[in-house]
């Protein structure tokens, strides 16, 4: 699964998903680590896990502080994380992606992608015992949307 | 360090501190201060229960009293505690909790979940790190709260040099003795012991499992040790498939890890990727262009980790 980060206004199918953004739904988590939940050949797009009680009980360093940084702990391991919120005027978007024969696969190469249908303004992002920086490439990645839209800008 | 240490006056008040906090955290408890350790002189004890088994907290008890009255610790029966069934250290513990008045205490439940997550840092460290910091923490809070410790024993299952020299250059004020099977040498480590084996006692049977809100839980888990087959059947019968083992589970044992790996879904860490990736790349790589690194118009794509994905 991966998460796209979309400008709603360009979206065309899924509309209707909006409503969704904002409502009290569960946290998206991008954690520093892969999960083979699936059996080869089981075409099961999504598994469950129950995140509320074995991973949800995680603390958070300051209280009331936005920026604070958080604790939890899988599999054993230290866990830091922020909260990271999308660019303004974007969503994230949580994409399944399907190969020519229609399975179900992780890869960020994946030919045709499926909207699962879960939009998110903010997710945690996660780090094993590192704390989140500027340096981290996601967290530094946003920066291409405002630069983009400046380039943009300048082509008009 | 963080010294938010709950006060506790008899076994029921420690077992409910215990299954009210968050298990996934340490917990510190200790008695009320006995007025006579502010001002006579005291001898202090140090040591440990439950670093061996796979289930449940490590705990890192101490107990002091003045010089004077040492002669307590052998009436209430201080002997090691892992030659007193559970019964007779129960009671031993209720008798240290009465003579408030002489006895002090203080134990350090230091979680499943802080044993495995300092095993699996970056950096790791040790179970013998772990232990020595507890120790520190425990001699350090009695000296803040103005006790007039002059003598320091301790128990250890390593090597006890070392640990002695180490704690002699943070605290070079104190006597300190460190030394193997130091609680069935010296009533007051006894004393400690008994207050550590207490807790972990205590913390086993009223752990809150807060991954299972409401259900009743299989508490059949055998003696907690690695090679004990109830405990084994234990750990394969209660695994999450993502998330492995609830967090009274010590994840960095590796009877733990064997059983993970067997029962449950693989996970792999990014780090660990990248170094297998760094270790595949063939010598012949370096020697004329890659063709897969495709030059980028500016560095700033490539340290955000960007790629093109749709040609114009």
């Amino acid at each position: 699964m991966r998460l796209v980060i979309k400008r709603p206004e360009h979206r065309k199918t899924e509309d209707s998903d909006a409503s969704i953004v904002g409502t009290g739904q569960q946290a998206v988590h991008l954690l520093p680590c892969k999960i083979h939940t699936r059996e080869p050949g089981d075409d099961c797009q999504t598994s469950t896990a129950p995140v509320d009680r074995y991973f949800c009980p995680y603390t958070k360093s300051a209280a009331e502080d936005e920026s604070a940084l958080w604790h939890s702990s899988l599999r054993g391991k230290p866990l830091t994380g922020v909260k990271l919120s999308m660019p303004d005027g974007y969503v994230g978007v949580l994409c399944v992606g399907k190969d020519d024969a229609g399975n179900t696969i992780d890869g960020s190469t994946a030919a045709v992608e499926s909207i699962t249908g879960e939009v998110t303004e903010r997710l945690m992002y996660w780090n094993w015992d590192r704390i989140p920086t500027r340096e981290d490439p996601l967290l530094s990645a946003l920066d291409w949307m405002r630069v983009s839209e400046a380039i943009m800008a300048n082509n008009d | 360090m963080n010294s938010n240490y709950k006060v506790c006056h008899t076994i029921a008040d420690v077992q409910s501190v215990i299954s009210s906090e968050n298990n996934s955290f340490d917990v510190r408890i200790e008695s009320d201060l006995p007025e006579s350790t502010t001002t006579e002189k005291c001898i202090l004890g140090i040591d440990e229960a439950g670093r061996g088994p796979v289930l449940g907290p490590m705990v890192y008890g101490t107990s002091y009293c003045s010089v004077d009255n040492q002669a307590i610790l052998k009436t209430l029966g201080c002997a090691d505690s892992k030659v007193l069934s559970e019964q007779a250290r129960d009671d031993i513990f209720d008798g240290i909790t009465k003579q408030s008045e002489i006895l002090g205490w203080a134990v350090h439940i230091i979680s499943p979940t802080t044993i495995s997550n300092c095993s699996f840092r970056r950096q790791k460290c040790s179970l013998n790190e772990i232990s020595h910091n507890a120790a520190i923490g425990l001699i350090q809070r009695v000296l803040d709260r103005g006790v007039n410790i002059c003598e320091v024993f301790v128990d250890t299952v390593g090597p006890p040099e070392k640990y002695q020299e180490k704690l002699l250059s943070i605290f070079p004020q104190l006597k300190i003795t460190v030394s193997k099977k130091a609680d069935s040498l010296f009533p007051i480590v006894s004393a400690a012991s008994i207050c550590a084996k207490v807790t972990r006692d205590a913390a086993l049977k009223n752990w809150k499992f807060i991954e299972r809100p409401g259900e009743d839980i299989d508490s059949n888990w055998g003696s907690g040790y690695p090679n004990d087959p109830v405990t084994k059947e234990y750990l394969k019968k209660n695994i999450d498939p993502v998330f492995g083992f609830p967090s009274i589970v010590r994840f960095s044992w590796s009877t733990a890890e064997l059983v993970l790996k067997n029962n449950a879904a693989q996970v792999d860490w990014s780090d660990e990727e990248e170094d297998e990736d760094k270790k595949s790349v063939p010598i012949t790589s370096f020697f004329g262009q890659n063709s897969k690194q495709v030059q980028q118009k500016t560095p700033f794509f490539d340290d955000r980790g960007l790629i093109v994905t749709t040609k114009f």
